[in-house]
């Protein structure tokens, strides 16, 4: 520390200078050690863990189109085969998330806890529940090469798998479709 | 209304008002003074606010408000107190953000270390940081005890610092130890058994204090759970409380000690003058801690993402203790008395004796005196001490003292059950399949086949070969015949078999000893 | 002046150390795929180990099975067939971990591999009263699966030409032929004091007293032979026909020599 007081007709002094810059690199790394921090402790999902991606099968393996959907436990959706595609519904009903069920009956999803009503394809028939039911994004993998061939709109819409070939269908349940809300 | 504005006014009292908070906000300094402090002005104001923040800032409370120069002389501390300092905090950070991944069970325990090298980005970044921290903050411990010793910063009103700083030793020393064992892998099972065995010799309550230690006869998912609260609570409460106690003595109650020869030397004004001149904290002191942090943390982030990585050997096998265990190296010498003898005596006694010493330092000291020309008794006892530790420690080491059969060791260090091993070294293609004889005739070079040839297996044989015959001329394995079996066992897996045959002396008997290594293609190469 | 400078390295030091840590973080996602490759590499090499020590006595050294004991585990039919035949819903990894971990009371196939008595297949976990922890278990999964690569998937295994003798072995026909009936698979159903226990076929500690007066008009030599190239022609009271009846076609002249050799020697 000098004893003087420096020139107060410069605006920034060297001292000052070196300590703003200092005080930049400090910005820099503490955002740079947040960053570190937040990429550790942001949570990693495997295949086969919810939150992670689920192989379903082949198109061979898909019930056929408007038969009931096929429940999967441990991804929490269901998959159904509806005239216009594929589509994989997040199985906590967009009211207050409680699990629906498929009722064989009546042909659609009925949610036990307040009675809210939804179509195969997750449409809102009826019932408190704000909106149509979420969805998961359904990938199309060329079994051959891996490669991504078809994947769902962000619309929500069912996937429509390509004709004629046998492709590996996923689905990332760490990507959610928000279901569209009814009038 | 509009007329009757006038904005002078308004400015100034907008400025006073900005200017009240953030006095509010630094304890006392101006937005003014903060300028000063940054282009390196003197203080804008008289009483000097920077020393006033250290009365009514909590956080810079124990701060010290100025050191004397001299006492920071750089030969004099080495920073070595500084830097125990940070080690300690930067535990506290890596650990912090360690324990997301972390479960204190034996099913569990190396599978989150294995998610956390696998699955989590800065996974190993991180475990290396914590685990080269907790080397650095021992040595420094140690090193900083070695420092405050010589320099007799003990003497007369520090004696109770020094107490402290004992306490604080054992603590850094019962935190890392109750780390080591967290990675539930055989060198930290083992390790860590050998050394609560040392609590079940303690007389008179041995047993007791092995159980409370372990929760239950060995060690397993009680030890483990009591170990990590050990060590991720109780401990560092501890040192924090010991720290802050610690350093407040010296920061606002003593000061660091001047250099022995400042106090205790003639020396003109000047000299003495210039000595005692004080260097405030607010900025000058603050600038510098900063910049030995950047050193610290470069130096660290430099070493574990180029150079170190921490050790991960098999999980634990509560059933078999691999060839060659050791403690932790700051135990060395400890497994070097307990090779010497009775392990309560080893084990017990003579460590609180040696702590019991350690604690009455300044009590046993009588010299007033610090400069080490006029203290050469305690000098001598002191570079004694360390002297000791050191050979204990080699003694320690497992080549030390401890008879392996010789055909054991030619294997084991060829093949180490933890750890790589020169021939777990080899590249893959290397390894032809084939039937290599020592003694027999083999040509120099063991794969014509093979583009490059297989140089490092050549070595390794030749290796191999050269321990056989040194045993065999020393008289170890009389009759010798040693053979290396290399064979393809599945795709992209090795067997690998060394094995050495020989004429027991004693009673004639034709003894074989051989060990099967599998190695696959993508198993770890480098350690 | 110095304390300039040395603000200015701090800042400069810090700076390095931010540009580390995004170097580190762009390569983790290689470092980790590494990783993990490394692990599964050391899995196979422990169960390997695993395998050697508690399987190959009934599925042979090499996981080519023992017939009647039994099945193989390195053919293609584990890695195909065989989760369709027991209906098993779930992956093959699973299905080995779930069989090693609980054992086979009864076998699956008592025509083929009755295996050795009750249980057919010894509990391995620790959870059932086993020797094997899970992740000992797991490695032995992934030692076994990787067998699928020969199995299923072309690769061949070179097999060391076996003329060249171990040396261990070249001098004594005793020692040459335990050597024999330790890698047969002979320790899996016979117990012989101090070197093997099985309990599917007769106790052989003393067969060299034994044989000799087992058949009238056969030596202890012919008897012990025509128990190995035909064991159906006679069998010990108490025991079944399950003797394996390939090893006269698996079994080397020379070996046989040498095992008739041991057999003869264990009274």
């Amino acid at each position: 520390m000098t004893e003087e007081i420096s020139d107060p007709k410069i605006l920034v002094n060297r001292r000052e200078f070196i300590n703003l810059t200092w005080l930049a690199s400090l910005g820099f790394i503490f955002v740079d050690v947040g960053g570190v921090i937040y990429f550790f402790s942001m949570p990693r999902f495997k295949d086969g863990e919810f939150g992670g991606t689920f192989t379903v099968g082949k198109t061979s393996d898909l019930p056929s189109v408007g038969s009931a959907p096929t429940s999967y436990p441990k991804g929490k959706f269901w998959l159904a085969n509806t005239d216009e595609g594929v589509k994989a519904i997040y199985k906590v009903c967009t009211h207050l998330g409680c699990l629906y069920n498929w009722s064989d009956q009546e042909s659609k999803f009925i949610c036990p806890c307040h009675g809210s009503q939804f179509q195969n394809d997750g449409s809102y028939i009826q019932g408190p529940a704000p909106r149509d039911l979420d969805s998961f994004i359904i990938q199309a993998v060329d079994p051959d090469s891996g490669e991504i061939i078809a994947e769902s709109p962000a619309t929500g819409a069912p996937l429509r798998l390509p004709e004629g070939q046998d492709v590996i269908i996923k689905v990332d349940t760490g990507t959610k479709i928000t279901g569209n809300p009814h009038n | 209304m509009f007329k009757t504005l006038n904005f002078t006014d308004i400015r100034n009292k907008l400025k006073q008002a900005f200017d009240a908070r953030v006095r509010i906000v630094t304890a006392g300094l101006s937005l003014q003074e903060l300028r000063a402090l940054l282009r390196g002005d003197p203080p804008t104001e008289k009483p000097n606010p920077r020393y006033k923040v250290h009365v009514t800032s909590f956080l810079f409370h124990i701060r010290p408000k100025f050191y004397k120069k001299a006492s920071t002389l750089f030969t004099h501390t080495w920073r070595l107190g500084f830097f125990t300092v940070f080690f300690f905090a930067l535990e506290l950070i890596t650990g912090l953000v360690l324990m997301i991944y972390y479960t204190p069970s034996p099913a569990d325990a190396y599978n989150s270390i294995l998610n956390l090298m696998s699955n989590v980005p800065f996974g190993k970044l991180l475990r290396d940081l914590h685990r080269l921290g907790a080397e650095g903050m021992v040595i420094f411990t140690v090193l900083h005890m070695l420092r405050t010793f010589l320099t007799g910063s003990y003497k007369k009103e520090r004696s109770f610092t020094w107490l402290t700083g004992v306490v604080l030793l054992l603590v850094v020393l019962v935190l890392s130890f109750s780390g080591y064992l967290l990675t539930w892998d055989q060198l930290a099972y083992w390790a860590v058994t050998i050394g609560t065995s040392m609590a079940e010799a303690a007389p008179l309550f041995g047993n007791q204090v092995n159980l409370l230690l372990r929760g239950a006869p060995d060690i397993g998912a009680g030890g483990l759970l009591r170990f990590y609260l050990l060590h991720i609570v109780l401990l560092p409460l501890v040192a924090i409380l010991m720290i802050s106690i610690h350093y407040y003595k010296v920061a606002r109650e003593h000061g660091i000690s001047m250099p022995a020869k400042f106090d205790e030397e003639d020396l003109s004004v000047d000299v003495k003058k210039e000595a005692n001149r004080r260097i405030d904290f607010l900025p000058d002191l603050l600038a510098h801690e900063m910049f030995l942090t950047s050193v610290g943390i470069f130096v660290l982030v430099v070493m574990t993402a180029f150079f170190y990585s921490a050790p991960l050997e098999h999980i634990a096998n509560p059933q078999q203790t691999p060839l060659d265990t050791q403690a932790p190296w700051y135990f060395w010498w400890l497994q070097g008395m307990l090779k010497m003898g009775d392990k309560t005596l080893m084990g017990i006694i003579l460590p609180t004796i040696i702590f019991g010493l350690l604690f009455a330092v300044p009590y046993i000291d009588r010299n007033p005196h610090r400069q080490a020309y006029k203290r050469p008794a305690a000098v001598a006892v002191g570079l004694l001490a360390t002297f000791t530790i050191v050979v204990l420690s080699y003694m320690g080491l497992p080549q030390y003292g401890i008879e392996t059969p010789a055909a054991t060791r030619i294997i084991q260090d060829l093949a180490p059950e933890e750890g790589l091993g020169e021939l777990r070294s080899i590249p893959f293609e290397e390894l032809q399949p084939g039937i290599y004889q020592v003694n027999g005739d083999m040509p120099d070079e063991l794969c014509p086949d093979l583009l490059w040839g297989c140089h490092t297996l050549e070595a390794v044989f030749a290796e191999f070969s050269e321990r056989v015959h040194q045993a065999e001329q020393a008289g170890k394995l009389p009759d010798v015949e040693a053979v290396l079996v290399i064979e393809e066992w599945q795709a992209d897996l090795m067997k690998v078999t060394p094995r050495i045959i020989w004429t027991d002396s004693q009673s004639g008997v034709r003894k074989t000893y051989e060990k099967h290594i599998f190695l696959h293609r993508d198993h770890n190469r480098s350690e | 002046m110095r304390i300039q400078l040395q603000i200015f390295l701090g800042a400069l030091l810090i700076t390095l150390t931010g540009a580390i840590l995004i170097f580190v973080g762009l390569n983790e996602e290689t470092r980790m795929a590494e990783f993990e490759q490394h692990q599964q590499a050391q899995r196979i090499e422990v169960g390997a180990e695993l395998f050697e020590i508690n399987c190959r006595g009934c599925h042979g050294l090499r996981g080519e099975g023992i017939a009647d004991l039994a099945p193989a585990l390195n053919s293609a039919e584990l890695f195909t067939t065989r989760l369709g035949e027991v209906g098993w819903q779930g992956s093959l990894e699973d299905y080995i971990i779930a069989t090693v971990s609980t054992g086979r009371q009864v076998s699956t196939r008592p025509e083929l591999y009755p295996g050795a008595g009750i249980p057919a297949m010894p509990t391995w976990s620790d959870r059932f009263g086993g020797p094997l922890r899970d992740d000992q278990i797991e490695s032995l999964a992934a030692f076994i699966q990787n067998w699928e690569a020969t199995a299923v998937g072309g690769t061949e295994i070179r097999l060391l030409p076996t003329s060249t003798p171990d040396p261990a072995y070249s001098a004594d026909p005793v020692a040459r032929g335990q050597a024999v009936f330790e890698r047969s698979g002979c320790t899996g159903c016979h117990t012989i004091d101090g070197i093997s226990s099985g309990a599917v076929g007769p106790n052989l500690t003393n067969v060299g007293t034994i044989a000799g007066t087992r058949l009238k008009g056969f030596t202890a030599d012919a008897y012990i032979r025509q128990s190995i190239i035909d064991p159906a022609a006679y069998l010990v009271e108490g025991y079944d026909d399950l003797m394996l009846k390939t090893f006269a076609e698996t079994i080397s002249q020379a070996d046989l020599d040498d095992l008739v050799v041991f057999l003869q020697a264990q009274k």
